[in-house]
């Protein structure tokens, strides 16, 4: 029966309620629990148990040899000492950090100018640019990733004809993938470009709950653009805002497919990230023990970064 | 829309622009589908080149003989079944969290998500071996189950804020009217839900139907999805890029048309939840 004496609504005298739960039969008390269970459980075993495996290999030393004979190997801290002593770990959990920086910003600023952006137009308009931003979501990773290629081609790209079309000529056949840094730039690119749909179809059903007459009486007020933003758009938006960048924050700091698929961390280790690090030794090199004490420091990093976005949200929640 | 007098003409501008940024390399993967393998690694790139549906017989069997059609079924098969299992266990979870609060309800919010934080490809190592382990290599009903686990949490979070915002005080008198749990779902909850429902649902499906690391690596010949299918031409000899520009125009079609059908479901679904 306890179950139901903490409702997350505040109200004051909560009268009425109290007396219609005082005629629920004992049974109903268990009910949320039994549905809350299926998705619980299915969590624990699809999740929990992989990482629960994770960590007990980063305790060990498991090679291929070790894998074919399934011989268990225990070596303490040892794959933590080769990963933190390693300067090329430092370098990259740094890199990662910034390239996520750099993606979750973009990312978030771009899907709220585009949100904004949906809410000005007229409809028809809104309409070609929603269609356009389902297209850009829908494609699948290996085909934008490809096509971002061709577009950056030192020869072939249709970036550079375009520059250099335009009069900046110094871009004829610059190669956008000699360095680590300007490979990362079309990585981050191609990740803002397919996640700003998300992000402005979320912020724009967001400032559909906006009533109209907040926005009347800003006009009436004679606020200008940024004001009425500031004033009314914001604070409506910002508990989704929190969301979308916790979501994203999560997605680009662990995100693999097109980092790799675009050079394969290269040029030299230049556009290595975490992910990338973490299948090299791991999948590519057959260190799994290592691999393995990478994706726990990941995890604790990742935790780190998003524990204070995390309770923020969670108390934003609990006082609705 | 809802005050013409404040929009202010340049916006439309920029809307097309920004439409247009946004559609052009998918536009130009149409494009290049259409022309000849030489003409599509000409340079510059040819844009009034001839255009012939060579990619798109060679995506569909033309000289190879493969089929493209188990990879489109197998994928079609791990992300309705997937998205099907998440509702299915979301739903009642996030009725549980939203309608009838659990004691430490955000504590089990929290759970949920914190399982996101999982790198991925670490995944890898133990999912491999226990489907070795198991005989479910290449199996098209595991790779359901992964992509069920991965999206649950998310589905878990954005179906209780939707169900939130179902009135308690309507709940409340449908219960004192005698009503049952089912008669209440059916009544009540689901008419004010379904956007809701139908945007995470195409959340889930759209998320499936891409994912690319798990089914390298979990499947073969038999249970290969579209993705996989895919990397196959991007690694073959010779000129390719029509061929995979036909063969990821097919690919994504299915989510276009979903997300066609759904982009109004779907504004009006995350609109419902998640904000207030």
């Amino acid at each position: 029966m306890t179950a139901t004496e903490n409702p997350p609504i505040v109200t004051p005298v909560p009268a009425r309620p109290a007396v219609a739960r005082r005629h629920r039969r004992p049974g109903v008390a268990a009910l949320p629990y039994l549905l809350l269970a299926p998705a619980t459980l299915t969590l624990l075993v699809l999740l929990g148990w992989p990482v629960l495996s994770v960590l007990l290999t980063s305790f060990r030393r498991l090679d291929l040899r070790e894998l074919v004979q399934g011989k268990v190997v225990w070596v303490g801290l040892d794959n933590y000492r080769a990963v933190l002593g390693d300067p090329t770990f430092w370098t990259v959990t740094l890199r990662t950090l910034a390239f996520t920086a750099a993606c979750v910003i973009a990312t978030v600023v771009g899907g709220l100018a585009v949100a904004v952006l949906m809410r000005h137009v007229g409809r028809a308009v809104r309409t070609v640019l929603q269609v356009s931003l389902v297209l850009a979501w829908a494609m699948p990773f290996l085909a934008a990733t490809t096509v971002f290629q061709w577009m950056f081609d030192q020869n072939y790209g249709i970036l550079d004809k375009t520059l250099v079309r335009l009069g900046l000529t110094s871009f004829a056949g610059h190669s956008w993938f000699t360095t680590g840094f300007s490979t990362l730039a079309v990585i981050v690119t191609l990740i803002t470009w397919q996640g700003i749909p998300f992000v402005a179809f979320t912020l724009f059903a967001g400032m559909l709950g906006v009533p109209a007459e907040q926005y009347e009486a800003a006009a009436i007020d004679g606020a200008s653009g940024w004001q009425t933003f500031r004033a009314v758009t914001w604070p409506a938006v910002r508990p989704l805002v929190t969301l979308v960048t916790f979501l994203s924050l999560l997605w680009d700091f662990k995100v693999f497919p097109q980092v790799w698929a675009m050079r394969e961390g290269g040029p030299d280790g230049g556009s290595t990230t975490l992910a990338v690090l973490q299948y090299v030794k791991g999948i590519a090199g057959s260190h799994f023990g290592v691999a393995a004490a990478v994706a726990v420091l990941m995890i604790l990093v990742l935790v780190g970064l998003t524990a204070q976005n995390l309770r923020l949200m969670l108390r934003a929640q609990e006082y609705r | 829309m809802r005050n013409p007098r404040r929009v202010w003409r340049p916006w439309g501008a920029v809307a097309w622009l920004a439409g247009v940024l946004f559609v052009l390399p998918a536009a130009w993967m149409v494009l290049t589908a259409l022309h000849s393998e030489p003409d599509a690694a000409t340079n510059p790139p040819s844009v009034a080149a001839p255009l012939t549906l060579q990619g798109y017989a060679e995506f569909f069997g033309a000289g190879t003989g493969v089929s493209p059609w188990p990879p489109l079924i197998n994928s079609a098969t791990a992300s309705v079944g997937s998205t099907v299992l998440v509702l299915l266990l979301a739903i009642p979870a996030a009725y549980a969290l939203a309608i009838k609060p659990v004691r430490k309800w955000t504590d089990v919010l929290f759970f949920f998500l914190s399982t996101k934080m999982l790198p991925m490809v670490a995944g890898l190592l133990p999912v491999y071996l226990f489907a070795q382990y198991t005989g479910l290599l290449d199996n098209i009903s595991l790779l359901a189950v992964l992509y069920t686990s991965m999206n649950l949490p998310i589905a878990v979070w954005l179906m209780r804020s939707f169900l939130a915002e179902v009135p308690k005080e309507i709940m409340e008198s449908a219960a004192l009217d005698g009503a049952g749990l089912l008669t209440t779902l059916r009544r009540v909850v689901a008419p004010v839900a379904a956007p809701g429902i139908a945007a995470t649902a195409l959340i889930c499906f759209i998320f499936s139907w891409n994912e690319l690391l798990f089914a390298r690596v979990l499947t073969g010949v038999v249970a290969g999805t579209a993705p996989v299918f895919l990397t196959g031409f991007v690694t073959s000899q010779g000129l390719f890029l029509a061929k995979v520009c036909a063969a990821a125009t097919v690919i994504s079609l299915p989510v276009l048309v979903a997300g066609f059908a759904a982009q109004d479901k779907l504004v009006q679904g995350l609109s419902l939840g998640a904000v207030k």
